[in-house]
């Protein structure tokens, strides 16, 4: 049995599609990088795993449950959600912002217990936000804010962590921890990770398997090696590259061709 | 600790701001009578009369129609996530202008009118929140509609000013001042019946830090966003409905003390809610106390004060907030 298993979901806007047909499964484990060009549908398939879109046609089961059915707070107790950087927000402590990510796991009424105070503590110390603390979320530069975003989806304790582009807004510095820091949850803590990403070469780096979309559907998926090559690439978006391998780790690496005409373009990716 | 010192010190300015409401006012007492009056409750005389049938009942109304609306005031800023959202966004003011208006019109007085005044906030209640279901109530959506419902409700009113006796005109805009000078028999046990409603506010705080984020962050965080959305926006719509029925369009409290209290609480909705309850109920008997002694033997709308006092605040807030905050 798989953790999570997508099947036939169409799902979009006001009655218009932007996703169709969608079917892959997610096994336990591991990190599956979704990438595709803009307007792919990757976020809007986000949103309808997270349950903020109900589906037009199809299902998806966790753990053989289909979703709907499930109550949303017991959901968020199993599936946390990063959403993509967000402007500011108010003006909560970072200690009070993540501790939000509790509230699927207390009643309305009762307070939180040591055991979320330890969760809380552990995590904020886990991002190197322990400083931080009392701080206000809506004064922080966008790395700083990303990684308390990602603090609270780490103290609703999930099974799937699902990251809607978590290094757009980072440097090289943050995106590596980051994704670091993911690559280590899932390997010790058993954390399953879907992330949606725009580097080719991190998605190569850091997925056991990737998934491709295109015009909201799936274009190909499997492995990086698989998938990761200059022909699918360039099919799936128009964009001529040449793919290696890198020295050091054997990760395919993408090479970008600047082109006479559109050597500024290509540099701006 | 330093929030629970907040709540105090807020409480205190309450308590403070009774006592001064309790004392002074239109017509002076010594303090002596006042007292002894407050407690020999069946005493008669003129102390008496002052005491438990005037001051006490409008204290206890500007208390509670101030409470109300800086609460309510918090839960607009929270669900539709906009700093100058107030308990007037979603137009309900409108609708009780007009309500009122033409109970004027109609020689209607005293409890009838506001009964009127109440249905006229229903139906635009109504309207807004209708229309907005039918875009998923989204927040631009809530927005306009409340916009655009309370432009229409006000060009009715300035048709019925056209052709109205400036009499009727000029007694209508007092109205519109708000005011807690001749609450009519009734009021009291009507504001009774909202208070219910109101101290339910403090339970909804975590779905109000949720819904703050963001809808999606609230799905993403266990919370039916949209449901959570209904309610709280047709309870805190019901509540001000009733403060506009009673008491006119008093501006700017549920504007500002959401905003005042933030400052010194913060964001978390588990302190805000009860802090700028206590803040808006001292702030606006505060004011009524202010309306009845500045011009004494006359009157000024408390609205008139409010507003002074809340624009006056915004300035300074708004010139020493860090952009981030104001955004």
């Amino acid at each position: 049995m798989d953790l999570l298993r997508v099947q036939h979901i169409t799902s979009g806007y006001e009655r218009r599609p932007v996703i169709r047909d969608i079917t892959f499964t997610v096994p336990f484990r591991g990190i599956m990088g979704i990438i595709g060009p803009n307007g792919a549908g990757k976020t809007t398939l986000f949103r309808t795993i997270g349950r903020v879109l109900k589906p037009m046609d199809g299902k998806i089961l966790y753990r053989g449950r289909d979703i709907a059915g499930i109550p949303r707070r017991e959901f968020a107790r199993k599936v946390a959600v990063i959403p993509q950087f967000r402007s500011a927000p108010p003006p909560f402590t970072v200690e009070e912002f993540v501790s939000l990510g509790r509230y699927p796991h207390r009643g309305r009424l009762s307070p939180f217990t040591r055991e979320d105070r330890g969760i809380i503590a552990e995590n904020l110390d886990l991002l190197g936000l322990k400083d931080f603390s009392d701080r206000k979320v809506n004064a922080l530069s966008g790395g700083e804010l990303q990684r308390v975003v990602l603090a609270q989806g780490l103290v609703q304790k999930p099974e799937l962590l699902l990251m809607d582009e978590p290094t757009a807004h980072l440097d090289i510095t943050h995106k590596i921890r980051v994704l670091d820091l993911v690559g280590s949850l899932s390997k010790q803590a058993g954390l399953t990770v879907l992330i949606i990403l725009h580097d080719l070469n991190l998605a190569g780096a850091y997925c056991d398997r990737v998934l491709i979309m295109k015009g909201g559907e799936v274009h190909s998926s499997g492995t990086p090696d698989s998938v990761l090559t200059q022909e699918t690439i360039e099919e799936a978006y128009h964009t001529p590259v040449r793919v290696g391998k890198d020295p050091l780790t054997a990760k395919p690496h993408i090479y970008f061709l600047p082109q006479a005409g559109t050597a500024m373009d290509a540099a701006g990716e | 600790m330093k929030q629970g010192l907040v709540f105090l010190f807020l409480l205190v300015f309450l308590l403070a701001s009774v006592a001064l409401g309790l004392f002074t006012g239109g017509m002076q007492l010594p303090p002596g009578e006042i007292l002894r009056a407050l407690f020999h409750s069946g005493s008669d005389g003129i102390a008496g009369t002052l005491v438990w049938e005037l001051r006490l009942p409008r204290i206890f109304m500007a208390g509670i129609v101030g409470a109300a609306l800086a609460a309510c005031g918090v839960v607009f800023q929270a669900i539709l996530r906009n700093p100058l959202a107030e308990p007037y966004t979603l137009g309900v003011s409108g609708g009780g202008s007009l309500g009122a208006v033409i109970a004027i019109l109609l020689g209607i007085s005293g409890f009838p009118m506001v009964l009127i005044c109440f249905a006229g906030c229903c139906l635009s209640i109504g309207t807004v929140l209708g229309a907005a279901s039918l875009k998923g109530f989204s927040n631009s959506m809530l927005i306009l509609a409340g916009i655009i419902m309370s432009f229409l409700f006000s060009s009715v009113v300035m048709f019925i000013f056209a052709v109205a006796s400036s009499r009727e005109v000029h007694s209508s805009i007092l109205w519109l001042m708000g005011s807690f000078s001749a609450p009519p028999a009734g009021s009291v046990k009507m504001l009774l019946m909202i208070l219910p409603v109101m101290l339910c506010l403090p339970f909804f705080s975590r779905d109000l830090n949720l819904l703050c984020l963001g809808e999606d962050e609230s799905y993403h965080l266990g919370l039916d966003a949209k449901r959570a959305k209904t309610y709280l926006l047709l309870g805190a719509s019901l509540i001000t409905g009733v403060c506009v029925a009673l008491s006119g369009i008093i501006a700017f409290v549920g504007l500002v003390i959401p905003h005042a209290v933030r400052g010194m609480t913060g964001a978390d909705h588990h302190t805000l809610v009860p802090c700028s309850m206590l803040a808006g109920g001292g702030f606006l008997i505060l004011s009524d106390t202010l309306s009845q002694i500045i011009i004494r033997p006359l009157e000024l709308p408390v609205g008139v004060i409010t507003g002074m006092a809340g624009g006056l605040f915004f300035v300074i807030y708004l010139l020493k907030a860090r952009p981030a905050e104001v955004s």
